[in-house]
């Protein structure tokens, strides 16, 4: 549901998606909240989607801006596809589009049954589309990354002593990973290897920490200089992280918290999989699972 | 005896050297004479407001909202933003800055700065206002980018939805420090001159100001100025902190690497103070202030101090912490504070100058165990000493944060904004309390931020608190939105407003 009514802007895209009763218009529930003509407050009804911050807003009033595309009347019952605005004694959210609730939408209603699991599912739904390749597998082990002689060159010609630091090193590590099955994307070889950062600073401690033995389905993404992941629109990679231009990286990373998903009876990576192969018929062979699902 | 665990062997030796030449002869500024005053101060009680930044409606989070900073809009007092690791609790692209509209009474959240990570926020932070023009700028490295990436950045309104303004976005910087000041007089009256301290890792001379002369300008120029003028072994350590007297003399304080250890983390550093009496408008800017010693730009106030960069101090994690004030009344005062290792102990040194930078004092405080300081004078030359200290041992082990003020660096009152548990909670990614916590001064009030445990217990306060988020003050326990959940006790930012 939130998918499809997302703004194509990857950077405006609805987080907290509800069914909600429009209760004033002009009006907001926090005098903080700057009110115009798209200003309304709304009884929150039904949760569809949302982070868990906001998963327990069910029965209160919030402040709504609405997208402004559609007027509103008072009483009139909307879904509601919203990302954050002001927090206060209340909550103002922003709706990035509102619709009229109608019976197509009772079917999808009757079927959410837990928001915050919603809005995991759609983040695993979301980096399996950003994911530069998805494979299923094992971690055989985790080492030190090599420094590449190119660079070790540079650095001594540069930096006499040693190199940049900061409290933010991502402290490296590589894990390497037996492939079982490729999901989508291009992956020859029997391993993978999988740049992770080690650090617990705050720009990297949410990234996963890998470990001898993990098993599951890993999210990856072509690795650029430094391990930062590879946008399509960057074409040029450090040396040594990325072998061949255009061809198979060495070096893939797996940033964000959701890009590892353990295997588990209740995984959703399976339809999340199939999903995506409908979407997107243009897939690697697959080969056959080594390894049994734990 | 709390506990340090740096993650080498540390000499007990004192290796620090103190320049003669830097101290005051003849003029002690301190009625303690030589020795460093390490007692605790008479306490005086003046007006405190201490709040507990989360608002009520994000009562059920339990982030590690660290690292905070604030900025007072100097034209309305009421209107003061503050910044802090906290992600958007949408889990957004935009991380929130703290807005309260009431001089701090109240606060909100506001997502409006870009490159966000949906689970961490943005990266370092710190914010300030305009003298003149209510315009907010804000230095950051993006929470989204996997290298040490600067955005500099700019809100007309802090209150409105609309994203802030890049007006800078270049790559392996760390610790943007943003500090503004307004030209009051002559041709360029009420330009804002926007200078961010920050320690940039693309070269060796790595202790750098990005300032604009006018930063109010559709399309501001930003120019790169290098500060360091000594050989590193390869960088500088991340604080450098620039503090611009109303007069448009501009100071500023880095930790200035003389050797380092990438594998133990261990080296040494100078505490240097550069200044620019022409606000860095000039061809040569910040080499008002030569060392008469190597006759380099900035002056070595202590030399060969020690650190360790994978050093830490309870959960905290330490480094080199340095700060700078300007006094508002005499662009010639100026205090500093930085930290330096001695054997286990982290200690914390206060100095001032009464000659623009020239010579220095003997030291007025001297703290063990005590990092993040953050420094302020107010109108009537009064100095806020704010610090967070490391006491007792064991299970009584606690993070005591607290405000020291003096008219003169000699005479002390002391206010203990919080004392809590340095057990509870555990850290769940570095830096726990923050590598800065914030003080400034408008007019006479001190406002200041800092980050620590939220256990709602009244006497962790005991100059009192206002909580916004829900609290069962009875049995100590923080409750979600519902009012009836528990919620595990986290790090949060607490804002502060003290009369001078």
């Amino acid at each position: 549901m939130a998918a499809s009514k997302r703004n194509s802007n990857p950077s405006a895209q609805a987080t907290f998606v509800f069914k909600g009763t429009v209760l004033a218009l002009k009006s907001a529930t926090m005098k903080q909240v700057p009110v115009d003509d798209r200003t309304v407050v709304a009884n929150v009804d039904q949760i569809v989607e949302a982070p868990p911050n906001l998963a327990k807003l069910t029965g209160q009033k919030i402040t709504v801006q609405l997208s402004g595309r559609k007027k509103v009347k008072r009483g009139e019952q909307m879904i509601f596809h919203a990302i954050s605005w002001i927090y206060g004694d209340s909550i103002a959210l922003r709706s990035l589009s509102e619709e009229a609730v109608k019976p197509a939408h009772m079917t999808m209603l009757a079927a959410v049954a837990d928001p915050v699991a919603k809005h995991h599912q759609r983040v695993k739904e979301d980096r399996f589309k950003q994911a530069d390749l998805v494979v299923s597998g094992k971690v055989v082990a985790v080492r030190l990354p090599e420094e590449p002689e190119s660079k070790v060159k540079t650095t001594l010609l540069a930096q006499p002593t040693s190199k940049p630091v900061s409290e933010h090193d991502p402290k490296w590590r590589e894990a390497v990973v037996e492939v079982d099955d490729v999901h989508k994307g291009v992956h020859q070889k029997k391993q993978v290897v999988v740049r992770f950062p080690a650090s617990k600073d705050v720009m990297w401690y949410h990234s996963p920490k890998f470990q001898t033995g993990q098993q599951g389905f890993f999210m990856l993404h072509k690795a650029q200089a430094g391990g930062e992941s590879k946008s399509k629109s960057t074409k040029k990679a450090a040396p040594g992280l990325i072998a061949q231009e255009g061809g198979e990286p060495d070096v893939y990373t797996a940033p964000d918290a959701a890009d590892f998903q353990p295997f588990s009876e209740d995984s959703e990576m399976p339809a999340i999989i199939e999903s995506g192969i409908k979407k997107k018929r243009k897939v690697a062979p697959r080969r056959k699972r080594r390894t049994t699902r734990r | 005896m709390p506990t340090r665990t740096p993650t080498r062997k540390k000499s007990r030796s004192r290796s620090r050297k103190t320049n003669p030449s830097r101290q005051t002869k003849g003029k002690s500024t301190t009625k303690r004479g030589n020795k460093a005053s390490s007692k605790t101060p008479p306490a005086k009680t003046p007006k405190v407001l201490l709040v507990n930044m989360i608002p009520r409606s994000l009562s059920g989070e339990a982030h590690q909202d660290s690292e905070p900073t604030i900025a007072v809009n100097p034209s309305n007092p009421m209107q003061i933003a503050g910044s802090a690791f906290t992600p958007d609790p949408a889990k957004g692209p935009l991380a929130p800055i703290y807005v309260s509209l009431d001089g701090g009474n109240t606060w909100t959240l506001n997502s409006i700065v870009p490159g966000a990570n949906r689970n961490t926020g943005t990266g370092d932070i710190t914010v300030q206002f305009s003298k003149t023009n209510n315009t907010l700028y804000a230095g950051i490295l993006r929470g989204d980018s996997r290298t040490t990436r600067l955005n500099i950045l700019r809100a007309k309104d802090f209150t409105v939805a609309q994203p802030m303004e890049i007006l800078v976005d270049r790559k392996n910087v760390d610790q943007p420090y943003v500090q503004v000041h307004t030209v009051t007089s002559g041709a360029n009256k009420g330009s804002d001159r926007v200078y961010v301290g920050n320690n940039d890792l693309s070269t060796v001379s790595s202790a750098t100001i990005d300032q604009s002369l006018d930063g109010a300008a559709k399309k501001p120029n930003f120019k790169t100025i290098r500060i360091e003028s000594r050989a590193t072994p390869g960088q500088d350590g991340p604080p450098v902190r620039p503090s611009i007297h109303p007069d448009g003399t501009a100071y500023a304080i880095y930790h200035s690497w003389r050797t380092f250890n990438d594998r133990t983390g261990a080296g040494t550093a100078d505490i240097v103070v550069v200044r620019d009496d022409k606000g860095g408008s000039g061809a040569k800017p910040f080499m008002d202030l030569v060392d008469p010693d190597d006759g380099q730009a900035g002056i070595r106030v202590v030399q060969s101090t020690k650190f360790n960069f994978n050093g830490f101090l309870g959960a905290q994690r330490t480094g080199g912490d340095v700060a700078l004030a300007a006094d508002p009344t005499n662009s010639d005062i100026v205090y500093i504070a930085y930290n330096d290792d001695q054997g286990q102990d982290y200690m914390l040194h206060l100095l001032r100058s009464e000659d623009r930078g020239r010579t220095w004092s003997k030291e007025l405080r001297t703290l063990r165990n005590a990092l993040n300081p953050a420094l302020a004078i107010n109108n009537t030359g009064k100095l806020g000493f704010l610090y967070q200290q490391l006491t007792g041992s064991g299970a009584g082990q606690r993070w005591e944060t607290k405000l020291e003020l003096s008219s003169d660096g000699s005479n002390w009152s002391a206010l203990t904004l919080a004392t809590v548990s340095s057990r509870t909670p555990t850290s769940t990614f570095d830096p726990y309390l923050g590598d800065y916590a914030h003080l400034m001064a408008v007019d006479k009030t001190f406002y200041g931020v800092f980050s620590t445990a939220n256990t709602p217990n009244k006497s962790n306060f005991p100059n009192g608190v206002v909580y916004q988020r829900n609290v069962n003050w009875t049995t100590g326990t923080l409750l979600d939105i519902d009012n009836l959940t528990p919620v595990h006790s986290s790090i949060d930012p607490f804002f502060f407003r003290v009369e001078g």
